[in-house]
């Protein structure tokens, strides 16, 4: 028994040997790279998010539509590999994976040949906007409201991805426009901006200012330039020069101003923002001459 | 230290500073092109080497820098920030040279010497899905479906046969397309041209795209996808726009006192022993974020740490940077003096007159402005 154990080890061992290394000779070279090491070798894209995205839906087609290279929100949600399956429960579920590490990238790790990484640009970063654009286009039929909750869309005003924050904003009055104070929400989410992001969303949120929800809007401007930085004062300015306001409002915001005097590089450009939001509403205003 | 990097830095930096003759400066570009199909629809200026004079190659490459960084700038002049202004002018008229040697596209007889096909068709591309994307958007690929992608490794052995056979007919398929890729291989080409157009591919692997070096790893929805590297000018307009965020971010928060104050503040970087704007580091940091990301904003000040990986980027940078600096001292506008592009009287006038308002911190603008169209 033993011995034909051993003889049949010597026949079939060689057979198994051949059939598989020979097969293994003829596959181009590039299927030759183990799966972890391509894994180690580009660490971006669709390797980066298996690490975070539950194993079953890996292997959906609505996994791989939303990340694929040609991407369209709309072209998505028509594709009938996308419809066939559960997408409100998909979107959903990835939304939930990704919300735990896409601010900080899911691992995704810096280039190696220069050191390069940038929160903004990072997989996991592009495929929550992904999923923000795809709600977005479909709300109701996604029943986007009851995953995209308010505290999480506030979340994503201080992302470092511009086009998440905007979407984040665009989603918030959509999907809850019927919370009456949704407005007032986001006005107050600026309380944690700054920069860039609050400009963004003051900027942004210009398009739903209305005769209702000025002066709260009006309110929020006069905080930002009582209360923040330089920097964050004259980038809000900037992108909301068309509020017109009137001419003690834009006195009101010059007041808070003054302190930033001796900054001369950012008070040029409070002065130049301020000037153009007087210019646009009407009025004539220097804030040099003001706060001298 | 990384030895696959070290070698990489020392190659490239070999490559950059050993350029004393024409030929190696043609021959570090050869390296670094992929050769665009004849039916491909380019726009802007093409680098011809023999006949870059009567191109007037410089004069058109520099006015569109002065153009697009005027356009991305003159806020600040506005504001009455003139050193902003002029900052930015000087990063933006370092950056091309820097990256992409002030070259986008260029002309060679149609030989064998000027082939690249490993570039045009990315295959010094090691990471799967970004040599995947590089053909898609330049060599007219389909993407290959995530089922085919392991075939060749199960291939005979366990009945993988009519995968294999997908697999084959996918490959036979975009064989077929790459006939209309922006990209073509010489070997694809008919035969009867007379010249090659290219588009310069550079980095270690061939992934960097044009004059400004855009990343195909992570510029393809506003960059690759709409298919901007086919123009000059829409290529500068895009990098200088997203250095152009670095720098407003750095020279806006460098100025607030909150961050001068705090010597724990990543921003304390770009400000003098008296507490002012230092505009020189506010352009190296400016490119060091654009090279490196944003955390990467201070990593010129470790020029000389021999543990810092990255020293050779920047001092490569400071090079350039003074390159563009000794424009009003009588420098040529180039990579170097084979690589010099020749410029009109007037262009070397707005080129002097952007650094000496840069450095002597004033708004003399009697050339400028004819180029910039003020």
């Amino acid at each position: 028994m033993l011995k034909k154990l051993i003889l049949s080890l010597f026949i079939i061992g060689p057979i198994i040997w051949w059939a598989f290394f020979s097969s293994k000779e003829k596959a181009p070279p590039e299927n030759l790279i183990p799966k972890d090491l391509t894994n180690k070798i580009e660490g971006i894209n669709r390797d980066n998010l298996k690490k975070v995205i539950r194993p079953e839906n890996q292997k959906k087609e609505e996994f791989k539509k939303l990340t694929a290279l040609n991407f369209q929100p709309s072209l998505y949600l028509a594709d009938p590999k996308v419809t066939a399956g559960n997408c409100r429960k998909f979107l959903e579920e990835t939304y939930q994976d990704l919300k735990k590490c896409y601010k900080d990238g899911c691992g995704q790790r810096p280039e190696e040949e220069d050191g390069f990484y940038d929160p903004a640009l990072t997989t996991s970063m592009i495929s929550m906007k992904r999923i923000l654009e795809v709600a977005l286009l479909e709300p109701e039929k996604l029943e986007a409201d009851e995953w995209l909750s308010l505290d999480d869309l506030k979340d994503m005003l201080n992302v470092e991805n511009e086009d998440v924050r905007k979407l984040a904003l665009k989603n918030m009055m959509v999907l809850h426009k019927k919370d009456p104070q949704v407005f007032n929400e986001v006005l107050r989410s600026s309380e944690e901006l700054e920069g860039e992001k609050a400009a963004d969303l003051m900027g942004e949120l210009m398009n739903y200012v209305d005769k209702d929800n000025k002066a709260a809007f009006m309110e929020t401007l006069n905080l930002i330039a009582k209360e923040k930085d330089a920097y964050t004062a004259n980038k809000v300015l900037r992108r909301t020069q068309d509020i017109r306001a009137s001419e003690a409002q834009i006195k009101a915001i010059g007041q808070d101003l003054c302190r930033f005097k001796n900054d001369t590089f950012n008070f040029n450009g409070l002065n130049y923002s301020l000037k153009n939001m007087a210019t646009a509403s009407g009025h004539q205003f220097s804030l040099k001459d003001y706060c001298r | 230290m990384n030895h696959k990097l070290l070698k990489k830095t020392l190659l490239a930096t070999a490559m950059l500073s050993s350029l004393n003759s024409q030929a190696a400066f043609l021959s570090v570009l050869s390296k670094s092109m992929g050769t665009i199909n004849p039916e491909a629809k380019i726009s802007g200026p093409v680098y011809r080497h023999e006949t870059k004079k009567e191109d007037q190659y410089g004069d058109e490459v520099a006015k569109i820098l002065l153009e697009e960084a005027h356009k991305q700038a003159k806020e600040y002049l506005a504001e009455g920030n003139t050193e902003a202004y002029y900052a930015f002018m000087i990063l933006a008229l370092t950056v091309p040279n820097q990256e992409g040697l002030y070259v986008h596209f260029r002309e060679v007889p149609a030989q064998e010497e000027y082939c690249r096909d490993k570039r045009t068709q990315g295959d010094g591309i090691s990471g799967e899905s970004v040599n995947e994307l590089f053909k898609v958007v330049f060599n007219n690929h389909k993407p290959v479906p995530e089922e085919l992608k392991d075939v060749g490794f199960f291939r005979g052995l366990f009945g993988g046969k009519k995968l294999k056979e997908r697999l084959e007919q996918l490959e036979k398929e975009n064989q077929e397309r790459e006939k209309n890729g922006f990209l073509l291989p010489c070997s694809k080409m008919t035969g009867n041209e007379s010249t090659y157009r290219q588009l310069i591919l550079g980095g270690w692997d061939g992934s960097d795209v044009g004059m400004m070096q855009v990343s195909v790893k992570f510029h393809y929805d506003k960059f690759l996808k709409p298919k901007k590297y086919q123009s000059v000018r829409e290529t500068i307009q895009y990098g200088l726009g997203y250095i152009k965020k670095r720098f407003d971010v750095i020279l806006g928060k460098n100025t607030t006192p909150t961050y001068i104050a705090d010597p724990e503040s990543s921003y304390v970087c770009f400000t003098d022993e008296n507490g002012k704007v230092n505009y020189q580091a506010v352009v190296q940091g400016s490119w060091a974020a654009y090279n490196g990301g944003p955390a990467q904003r201070c990593r010129f000040t470790r020029i000389d740490d021999p543990e810092n990986e990255y020293a050779g980027h920047d001092k490569g940078f400071l090079v350039s940077m003074k390159k563009t600096t000794d424009l009003n001292k009588g420098r040529f506008f180039g990579f170097n003096e084979e690589g010099q592009l020749p410029l009109s009287e007037t262009m070397k006038k707005a080129l002097a007159e952007v650094v000496t308002n840069y450095e002597q911190k004033t708004n003399n603008r009697q050339h400028i402005s004819q180029i910039v169209g003020e």
